[in-house]
């Protein structure tokens, strides 16, 4: 059903829907003219073809010039033929009879055309005063059946009917077969409605009340739903953003971390994360492996071992953790650190079991290569410690044969004591005292030899290092003093405690003060080696070794820590490059300076106390 | 040279402080003073050189060996009985040292029976 509304141009009428068929009484010609003037003309401006069926005492031409009047282009409107002026009796009585069908058919023929033609439907008005009383009845079965025919058509019918020719009788069936009448007596107008149309009418109102009612709360709850339905949406999308955000974070973690995530459950692998994929040489477009398949990239010797952990894990309802190692299809070998977490339901039913996997092969070979590094460093040093005792070998064996002789002197001295016809006990106690301390001085300098040349690593411990300043003093002693060198200590009284191996820090020492006994030994003339320790504020030994030798060329002070570099006819140029790289293991710096007057210092640091990691 | 009638004292010049006092306590023990000193300066500083009957030397010491210290004992002049001893002597060091006017040259360790004969040989010439 169309629903717009046609302005009838009728201020007493209003709006009216199509399909309406109303009937006017009046009086004058001139207030029948008015009213179908106003009618036509309104049409006209709404685009409506309108058909106007004039009956004496209107002629067409009388009807052009009232039309003029309120339609200046009138004349445009009958050219287009969006108005046609027609007379009643070439209408209705075609052939000298009133034909009920022919007429209706009349109607919805100039109804397609209309439409055809592109306007908003048809608005007609026919006048009846030409009808006979014999046509009356048939007459009043067409107005019946415009009712039916016009109804849910774009048409709208205003009959026209001249008060004066109708009887009280005529205009009850009127009335009756029209939707409702209206009246213009000398400019007055009448409305009258029949009971049906008023009833109609209201029914549609109330209809129309409830439904709009209806209308309104539904659309407020379908605006209220859709309020909640979008912000629900954006809720989603806020969540499907963090979501996704999370997840590239989580992935980018995962790649950076070489980290794979995975899950399976009683019937099989359910997920696996894409660096999971990558991690065991699989296709991350594709579903996660077979379980079959992954145990079988497992390297044969773990195998059974990481199914005997996991299967441990679930019986036990513990987490595991295991090492094993991945064989790729081209042989690569991997080794993954893995972690797995099974998780049971209310009835205590394996419901999953999930974990990380981390591709740890990289730390594992640097893990390796460090160790094999640290091996090589120590054999090395070990190396540098026992060339240099073998080149020491003659001034050690004086070192340690000066308390032997002593020893033995003071043997032989107890004897004679306690061998005279009155033994002197005292004498002979006191010479025994001093075999004591030179025996046990002997031991210490084998001690000292055997630390240095003994194999394999050594704990940190604190260590005294004015008494290792001492020590090695003894120690090359006889070398210094074989090449006429004096050597001299400036011991710090308070000096910290270092955290070191001993034997390393032993190694530093014997490399430098050799390094200053070599610069000097085949110059002539006296010449000293000042060993010296001091302590600054910062909790710092710093330990000098200073020659009067003939001191560094500058070009050479860049190179001496290099390896293989050496000045010396003998030797191999080890002994710097090892020194350094034992002072900076345990925390500290070897540099090296000339000397103002002559020769030079070397210079080491020490963090005072501090254990610090290799 | 020691005059008759005086006591005999024996120097010993050791920079090695055990081996001092080893020779110190052993020439005690046979009823022999003996004076002991660290180093060449500090004898020839003492100014004992010239009332010692007997010198008892380390060749190899830190600062004047004890080669140079008998040489300029010669020198100024001092004629000392000299006993050298030597944790490593080569040949060629021992008939420098006798040459020069050295008793004995013995080799560390050494036979305590064969020092005492040597420095009673040196206090009796």
């Amino acid at each position: 059903m169309t629903t717009d509304l046609r302005k009838t141009g009728l201020d007493v009428v209003g709006d009216i829907a199509w399909g309406t068929h109303c009937c006017l009484f009046y009086e004058t010609k001139a207030d029948l003219l008015e009213t179908l003037v106003s009618y036509c003309a309104a049409g006209l401006e709404n685009r409506e073809f309108c058909m106007w069926v004039v009956a004496a005492p209107v002629t067409e031409e009388e009807a052009i010039g009232a039309l003029r009047q309120a339609v200046p282009d009138i004349d445009r409107y009958l050219a287009d033929g969006s108005i046609e002026i027609v007379a009643a009796r070439d209408w209705y009585l075609q052939g000298g009879t009133f034909n009920l069908e022919r007429v209706i058919r009349g109607w919805n023929e100039k109804l397609a055309r209309a439409l055809d033609r592109g306007y908003a439907g048809v608005r007609v008005t026919g006048d009846t005063v030409w009808l006979e009383r014999t046509d009356w009845k048939d007459f009043c079965d067409y107005e019946e059946s415009i009712n039916v025919a016009f109804a849910n058509q774009r048409l709208a019918a205003l009959c026209t009917y001249p008060l004066h020719a109708c009887g009280a009788g005529e205009v009850l069936d009127v009335v009756r077969t029209h939707q409702f009448a209206i009246a213009k007596r000398r400019g007055d107008w009448d409305v009258i409605e029949t009971a049906g149309h008023k009833q109609a009418k209201r029914e549609i109102q109330r209809l129309n009340d409830e439904l709009e009612e209806r209308v309104v709360d539904r659309t407020s709850q379908l605006t209220a739903v859709n309020l909640e339905l979008t912000k629900e949406v954006l809720q989603r999308q806020r969540v499907e953003d963090a979501l996704r955000r999370s997840e590239a974070y989580l992935a980018e973690a995962q790649r950076l971390s070489h980290t794979g995530s995975w899950a399976f459950n009683p019937e099989g692998t359910v997920y696996w994360s894409e660096e999971n994929f990558r991690i065991w040489g699989f296709d991350p477009t594709q579903d996660p492996p077979h379980r079959d398949v992954v145990l079988r990239r497992l390297h044969p010797d773990d195998r059974s071992r990481v199914l005997d952990t996991v299967e441990q894990a679930v019986r036990e309802r513990t987490d595991y953790v295991v090492e094993f190692r991945i064989v790729l299809p081209d042989g690569a070998v991997r080794h993954i650190h893995g972690l797995g977490h099974p998780v049971f339901g209310a009835g205590g039913e394996l419901v999953e079991v999930v974990g990380t996997q981390v591709d740890v092969t990289e730390r594992k070979r640097a893990e390796h290569e460090r160790e094999t590094l640290h091996q090589l460093r120590a054999d090395l040093a070990r190396l540098n410690r026992v060339t240099t005792m073998g080149e020491l070998t003659a001034s050690l064996a004086h070192e340690i044969r000066q308390p032997i002789a002593a020893a033995v002197t003071d043997a032989k001295t107890c004897l004679r004591w306690l061998g005279r016809a009155n033994p002197d006990v005292d004498e002979g106690r006191e010479a025994a005292g001093r075999m004591v301390t030179d025996v046990t001085r002997a031991a210490e300098i084998i001690t000292s030899i055997s630390a240095l040349v003994k194999k394999g690593a050594v704990p940190r411990e604190p260590v005294d290092v004015n008494e290792l300043i001492r020590e090695m003093i003894g120690m090359l002693r006889s070398e210094a003093r074989g090449h006429a060198i004096a050597l001299r200590a400036e011991l710090h009284p308070d000096l910290p405690q270092v955290i070191a191996e001993r034997v390393q820090l032993q190694q530093v020492f014997m490399n430098l003060m050799l390094n200053g006994i070599d610069a000097m030994k085949d110059m002539g003339g006296a010449h000293e080696l000042t060993v010296s320790s001091a302590a600054d504020n910062n909790a710092q030994l710093v330990i000098s070794v200073s020659d009067t030798g003939a001191g560094l060329l500058p070009e050479h002070v860049d190179q001496i820590f290099n390896a293989f570099f050496t000045t010396k006819d003998h030797g191999i140029g080890m002994g710097l490059p090892i020194s350094r790289s034992i002072v900076e293991s345990h925390g500290g710096r070897l540099w090296v300076t000339a000397n103002s007057e002559r020769g030079a210092t070397f210079q080491f640091s020490l963090p005072a106390g501090v254990a610090t990691a290799v | 040279m020691a005059s008759q009638g005086e006591t005999k004292v024996v120097a010993i010049v050791d920079d090695d402080d055990l081996m001092r006092s080893a020779l110190q306590g052993l020439l005690k023990a046979v009823g022999l003073p003996a004076r002991a000193f660290a180093s060449g300066e500090e004898f020839l500083q003492s100014g004992e050189q010239h009332q010692v009957a007997c010198l008892i030397a380390d060749i190899r010491m830190s600062g004047m060996s004890g080669l140079e210290l008998q040489a300029k004992l010669n020198a100024d002049n001092i004629k000392i009985p000299t006993i050298f001893i030597t944790a490593h002597g080569d040949a060629r060091m021992r008939m420098q040292a006798l040459r020069a006017g050295a008793v004995e040259f013995m080799e560390k360790p050494f036979d305590d029976e064969v020092l005492l004969e040597s420095v009673r040989v040196a206090l009796e010439s």
